[in-house]
């Protein structure tokens, strides 16, 4: 039997997916074949070393869950009285001036629609190509900071952009650092600050050693000054540099971006 | 005591699936269940234990993602009672380990709405002090792994991911890169392990 075939055989045998007759016909061999002992004893290991990794995950998943329901639980005791409250102490002259003001954003609104509609503005095309980062499944030494990445990581996804960067500055954990800037990116992009995004995905892809959080950092950086309405000296070249690097996780989304630009 | 919005055989079918979005969901509704997290708070306070009712329903949910997965849950009880099950037995395992062990009250059927089944004990087998000593070690060699390698191995071991899911979860240019990362990746672990001398003790006590 080949190497190759021996490895499959082992790998089917420990998850279960070998027919009886092959099974039997393994397990004969191996109580007479020592190296295929330790070899089936290696690989053990590195199976339980991943289920480990599952378990790791999963567990971050169901931080994420607790805390998105808690948010959940405090919006519903406490959110709504506020906002009744407010509405109702709101004086009626002020709620006139607001209706008024909607109506000039709106009028304000169409008008830039109307302008910007012509041609594709960097905004928009941002908007179209943006990518939010990939959260993973980062871990850290300190339970304190881990659970606050997951924490922003779910505010993140309720848009709760302005908590998310409170709990991800506060982040001071070796381990988490770079992932907790990352979204702290994504998170300023989401909430419109363009600027201070791309200044953060700039710092995250200059300083992290992951080559994958680099480049999704090196694409909120061009999406972020491409948003801002930044020169092209500020964006292009490092576009122009990931479109040429087939490696680049982003490469054929930059190459796409270049012909509409 | 069913709030589950799905069937058993529904939730069973989504955990075991390759879609990860059912099996999230599937997973997520057991995890907020209200009834289980509800009896397994009871049972922390029949048992006077100290331990997190939260701690112990993640581990009770995690082995029974292992169960259901490798197909060793046959389904015989009720999944919330089963996994109200295995929560018991860890709440015991852990008080006899900590050697706290201080009953309130001897914790009855009514108090558990659960009972044992073989399974329990099959799981309760699993976390003896030597595999805990072992998972100590493994932790130690994959806190170096790099965050990509952890990514990537999560995903490979999962199975569902094919080789391009894979490569478009992590922004691959490829399936071929994405096995090539998954076959280094691999390699990777295996140094670490090898690199060990306690885990090679515990490898040899294997064969």
């Amino acid at each position: 039997m080949k190497q190759q075939d021996i490895q499959e055989t082992m790998e089917a045998y420990l998850l279960n997916n070998l027919t009886a007759e092959e099974k039997q016909e393994f397990e004969a061999r191996l109580r007479s074949d020592e190296a295929l002992q330790q070899d089936l004893s290696r690989l053990q290991m590195e199976h339980r070393a991943m289920q480990m990794l599952v378990r790791d995950d999963l567990r971050a998943q169901m931080n994420a869950w607790k805390a998105e329901k808690n948010l959940a639980t405090e919006d519903s005791h406490q959110g709504a009285p506020a906002r009744e409250a407010r509405r109702v102490l709101l004086p009626v002259r002020w709620a006139r001036l607001a209706a008024a003001a909607s109506i000039l954003l709106v009028l304000a609104f169409v008008a830039n629609w109307l302008w910007t509609s012509q041609s594709p503005s960097g905004d928009a095309l941002a908007a179209d190509f943006y990518v939010s980062p990939s959260a993973g499944n980062h871990r850290g030494e300190s339970d304190l900071d881990t659970e606050s990445y997951q924490k922003a990581v779910a505010l993140i996804q309720q848009k709760q952009y302005d908590e998310a960067i409170e709990q991800l500055s506060m982040i001071a954990d070796a381990a988490l650092l770079w992932p907790a800037r990352l979204q702290m990116a994504d998170a300023l992009y989401k909430k419109g600050d363009f600027v201070k995004a791309a200044a953060t995905a700039a710092e995250v892809a200059t300083q992290t050693q992951d080559p994958l959080m680099r480049q999704s950092a090196e694409w909120l950086e061009v999406m972020a000054r491409l948003a801002s309405g930044a020169p092209d000296a500020e964006w292009k070249p490092i576009l122009q540099r990931i479109a040429a690097d087939t490696a680049h996780g982003y490469s054929d989304k930059a190459k796409e971006l270049l012909k509409k630009l | 005591m069913k709030v589950l919005t799905k069937s058993d055989a529904e939730l069973i079918a989504d955990i075991g699936s390759h879609d990860v979005a059912a099996r999230n969901n599937a997973l997520k509704m057991l995890y907020l269940d209200k009834v289980v997290n509800g009896t397994i708070a009871r049972m922390i306070s029949d048992y006077n234990s100290r331990q997190e009712a939260d701690d112990v329903l993640q581990e009770a949910i995690i082995l029974l993602d292992e169960m259901i997965r490798s197909g060793r849950f046959r389904g015989d009880s009720k999944l919330s009672s089963f996994l109200i099950g295995i929560a018991k037995n860890i709440i015991r395992n852990n008080m006899r380990n900590a050697d706290k062990v201080v009953y309130k009250e001897e914790i009855t059927e009514n108090s558990s709405e659960t009972e044992d089944s073989p399974e329990d004990h099959l799981l309760v087998q699993e976390r003896g002090e030597n595999e805990q000593k072992r998972d100590q070690l493994l932790r130690d060699a994959l806190g170096e792994l790099t965050a990509r390698c952890r990514d990537v191995l999560t995903l490979y071991y999962f199975k569902s991911y094919s080789m391009a899911q894979i490569a478009e979860e992590r922004r691959l240019s490829s399936a071929a890169q994405a096995k090539k990362d998954a076959h280094d990746c691999r390699q990777s672990l295996r140094s670490l392990v090898a690199s060990r001398p306690a885990l090679s003790n515990f490898l040899m006590q294997w064969t």
